[in-house]
């Protein structure tokens, strides 16, 4: 009996071992994020000399403003500038020990707070994060074995993201009116207008000339998105699956001019645990 | 024993096919079957990390609440972003920056992010002005009014007509640290945009939203 027990519950055990590895890939993954976002100016210390905030109807970032949090940092920029620091370097410290937890916590507490004010500041509540945030929450899981549960927890998360958003499409109606053309025509006109003699402006209004293969590529996109209702029920298509997140915001951005990049972070739960076994991960494990 | 590995990758399949060969006809191990079935990731986290589970739960059980009111409270995300059927525009408004008479254009992929502060609140920037204040605290306004509560924390809560009045000054602060050198004039410009039969855009008029 014991030894059925633990055939079947080792399934959800596989990561326990692989703990130390995943939090370092995780960590070397936000660093990657924070990198380009340094290069791009989006620190705090940056993001707060915009004025015009935006909250919408988010609990956290309502109470953001209410609280003080806002008019405090904003009165104290040395406070942020550490802030700034020290998100980084609790983010090293994950990659360097991820087994130090206090550190974990820290790292998690100041991306929560750079995941608020970012798109309060960005006056739009965009979900470029919402993976990283997400993800960062496995930071908080003390033991090696419950890790292994959350990761397979959050691998079940990235196929609720792609298959409610492709359920919410049926429920709005969206799927049955496919405005493909309409999208792409009001993201990138800013670009074509900018950018007039370039190749991709010709490709862009040679798409829009053939609107059924934007309206073809839309409906495909929407299915793509659908597929993840199978990964609630069996892990044998998980190799397809990266390469549906993959393509999914790849065609996004050729189309929309939208980079959502920091989703591909969803890839790595879906990754077998024998490609975390090879070699070439040997530098991450001790 | 080969029973239970073939088990543990759960395929579907493999069950039914147990029981189309009548396998799990017998009631004893019937029931020891469905047992070790439901031994599923929930029930291995319930009987191994109780605290684990529980927070799990609730997290589910916010999530679905605030997915079913519609309101987003990081991290609780609802996906449902060009859900709905869009209305078609003749004519699209496009925000381009002038700083020091060039426009701000860098298209590469890997400056994306160093365009969106821009590209996002100068939209909302617009909206701002138009309505005189932000138009998402006229909407909560209203709102309180109706339910006769206090306005005063509202106020806190939304962009007041100062933080509109700076944005022109912080958008000028703000792209001097992006491309790292003085500038003397920033123009923020709203164009109405439409697009001709052979796919390509042709601005129709040019509005100047603030010049500093």
């Amino acid at each position: 009996m014991h030894q059925i027990n633990t055939v079947h519950t080792h399934r959800w055990r596989e990561f326990e071992s692989l703990h130390l590895l995943l939090l370092r890939l995780v960590a070397l993954f936000f660093i990657g994020s924070f990198t380009w976002r340094w290069y791009s100016h989006l620190s705090i210390r940056e993001l707060l000399i915009n004025p015009l905030t935006y909250t919408g109807y988010s609990v956290p970032f309502m109470m953001y403003k209410v609280s003080g949090l806002e008019d405090f940092l904003r009165g104290h920029i040395y406070v942020v500038q550490w802030i700034d620091i020290l998100l980084w370097a609790s983010w090293i410290g994950v990659l360097l020990k991820p087994s130090w937890y206090w550190n974990r916590v820290l790292a998690f507490v100041l991306f929560f707070l750079y995941s608020v004010v970012f798109p309060v500041h960005l006056a739009f509540p965009v979900h470029y994060l919402s993976a990283m945030v997400v993800g960062s929450m496995l930071l908080l899981i003390p033991q090696a074995e419950a890790f292994s549960y959350g990761w397979h927890l959050y691998r079940y998360y990235a196929c609720f993201v792609y298959s409610s958003a492709f359920v919410w499409k049926v429920v709005h109606g969206g799927m049955f009116d496919l405005s493909g053309v309409q999208v792409v025509k009001e993201n990138i006109a800013t670009y074509m207008i900018l950018n007039p003699d370039t190749w991709y402006t010709s490709f862009y209004a040679w798409l829009i000339r053939n609107e059924w293969l934007l309206t073809s590529g839309t409906l495909i996109t929407y299915l793509l998105e659908g597929s993840f209702i199978l990964g609630f029920f069996t892990r044998k298509f998980d190799a397809w699956l990266i390469v549906f997140i993959l393509l999914i915001h790849w065609a996004l951005y050729l189309t929309v001019d939208t980079s959502f990049v920091e989703w591909y972070i969803f890839c790595l739960p879906f990754v077998g645990i024998s490609i975390w076994q090879r070699p070439i991960f040997d530098f991450l494990r001790k | 024993m080969d029973l239970w590995v073939k088990l543990e990758y759960f395929d579907f399949r493999f069950i039914f096919s147990m029981k189309s060969k009548n396998l799990l006809s017998n009631k004893k191990n019937g029931v020891e079957q469905k047992q070790r079935l439901c031994l599923s990731l929930w029930a291995s986290i319930r009987r191994r990390y109780p605290w684990m589970y529980g927070v799990v739960v609730f997290l589910c059980a916010v999530q679905l609440i605030f997915t079913l009111v519609r309101i987003e409270a990081p991290p609780f995300y609802v996906y449902s972003m060009y859900s709905l059927p869009m209305e078609e525009k003749d004519t699209l408004s496009v925000y381009l920056l002038k700083v020091d008479g060039a426009y701000f254009n860098e298209p590469e992929f890997w400056n994306h992010h160093r365009r969106i502060l821009v590209q996002y609140t100068a939209g909302f920037y617009d909206a701002c002005k138009e309505e005189g204040m932000a138009p998402d605290r006229i909407s909560a306004l209203q709102h309180m009014e109706r339910l006769g509560l206090s306005v005063s924390w509202v106020d806190r809560m939304y962009a007041s007509q100062e933080d509109i009045e700076l944005y022109p000054q912080a958008l000028h602060a703000y792209m001097e640290r992006l491309l790292g050198r003085e500038i003397q004039q920033l123009e923020l410009q709203r164009c109405e945009v439409v697009y001709d039969g052979q796919g390509f855009p042709h601005t129709l008029s040019t509005t100047s939203l603030c010049i500093r």
